[in-house]
């Protein structure tokens, strides 16, 4: 209970959430509790690394990059009796399950995002070029001249500038998308969604189901997923196509 | 192949943009791998050292002390060649030590920010600890926890989390929060020269 008290005062220290006498006496306890200033500067470095989304994205891809190209190495003596046993049951299970197993590999592999990558396609790009999106606003055309040549963030900063406009709301979830930083594209998506009576409601929920997936919040998205393929509109059949790939892996 | 300025990978790099990572992966991982299994080092060892010097990378240009880079590559190499001589002169791989040290030392032009590469890989040393255990975590306690560190109260993570009641998702974040921490008190306690005592 002690220990909880403790961290609890840690997180509303480190959260900014103590006031006037507690947080004065936080402070003094840092002071003298080399412990307690650890535990803190600990705490508050792990909060840094985690909310600076940009960097755990890089992070991230980097990681894939290295678990693609490492190779296992398995050490293993041919010539041991139980080895060559244990393989031959193997081998023997191989071929009765096959194609069963090929199968449960092949599905096995496939991840969320590996979905999200085949299933999204940049409508940013497709949008943009279609000649009816006129947005009768400069900085949002600006904007989406800027999506369309890849400088996503300068982009993001131009359509902040008018959170009440659909259009800005939409390409900024596909501009976090592109930077994968999916947190961010579900906020845009689900105000979109939240604002009902609008054109871009199928490509929001469309988004939002795969920024979800891409974030690996599997059952939110398959909710997401469900919704649209028990409509009629333009994404039921893909949407139907990733249920199906998620049920089975 | 596509060709990218400058200017275009250090955006990428900022930007978290796959496709220019993978590509600066690709022009240069194998130089970079040469240059580390001839010094004693693996491929594993070279993905590490490829990684860190793309952090470091990021690092200057978030904190602009970075000047013009001109030469991309030069520079990336130069900061994971840095990276490798601190490994070996850390003593990290003992069979090694009668190397000449000097050959892998940064070049004239790199001597003054190569501090800087130094001061920067060790405090990733304590970041990377952080996110190799984070990813370690279910993906529910990495949501959780990300909610957390960006400050949200625990009403609206009970709302983006689809969870029943408070009291519920007060709980599984204790849960998830503790695991992370006990995780990164462990392996910082394993990893010669960061230490954290759990007493």
């Amino acid at each position: 209970m002690i220990l909880n008290d403790k961290t609890m005062l840690i997180e509303r220290y480190i959260t900014g959430k103590l006031e006037d006498t507690e947080l004065w006496e936080f402070k003094k306890n840092l002071e003298n509790d080399l412990e307690l200033a650890r535990e803190v500067k600990l705490r508050q470095e792990i909060y840094s690394t985690i909310s600076n989304d940009k960097k755990m994205g890089l992070m991230k891809t980097l990681s894939d990059i290295k678990s693609r190209k490492q190779k296992r190495v398995f050490a293993i003596n041919v010539y041991s009796r139980q080895i060559q046993v244990f393989a031959a049951s193997i081998v023997v299970l191989i071929i009765i399950g096959g194609a069963l197993f090929l199968n449960y590999i092949q599905n096995s592999n496939v991840s969320n995002y590996d979905i999200y990558t085949e299933y999204f396609i940049d409508e940013g790009s497709l949008l943009s070029t279609r000649s009816d999106v006129s947005t009768n606003n400069s900085l949002v055309e600006s904007g989406i001249r800027l999506y369309g040549n890849g400088k996503y963030t300068q982009a993001v900063s131009l359509f902040d500038s008018n959170p009440e406009n659909l259009m800005a709301r939409l390409y900024t979830g596909f501009s976090y998308m592109k930077l994968d930083q999916f947190e961010m594209a579900e906020k845009q998506f689900k105000y979109i969604i939240n604002h009902h009576d609008n054109i871009f409601l199928d490509q929001a929920e469309w988004n939002l189901g795969l920024s979800y997936l891409a974030n690996n919040k599997t059952e939110q998205a398959h909710l997401v997923f469900s919704k649209i393929a028990s409509e009629k509109g333009a994404y039921r059949s893909q949407a139907e196509n990733i249920i199906t790939k998620l049920q089975n892996r | 192949m596509l060709q990218y300025k400058t200017q275009e990978l250090l955006n990428g790099i900022l930007e978290n943009n796959r496709i220019i990572v993978q590509h600066i992966y690709d022009r240069n991982f194998q130089s970079i791998r040469k240059f580390i299994e001839k010094f004693g080092g693996s491929k594993d060892d070279a993905l590490d050292v490829f990684q860190d010097g793309i952090i470091v990378i990021y690092e200057q240009l978030k904190s602009g002390d970075v000047k013009q880079i001109n030469n991309f590559q030069g520079y990336l190499f130069s900061i994971c060649k840095f990276k490798w001589f601190n490994i070996l002169r850390d003593g990290k791989f003992s069979e090694i030590t009668n190397i000449e040290l000097e050959d892998i030392l940064p070049s004239d032009e790199y001597e003054q920010i190569s501090e800087r590469w130094g001061e920067v890989m060790i405090k990733e040393e304590r970041v990377k600890v952080y996110f190799n255990c984070f990813m370690e975590l279910t993906s529910k306690c990495q949501q959780m926890i990300r909610y957390v560190a960006h400050g949200l109260d625990i009403e609206d993570i009970a709302t983006e989390m689809n969870f029943s009641s408070v009291t519920y998702t007060y709980r599984k974040r204790q849960l998830c929060l503790n695991k992370l921490i006990e995780l990164v008190k462990q392996r910082l306690n394993q990893i010669n020269g960061i230490s954290y005592d759990t007493k």
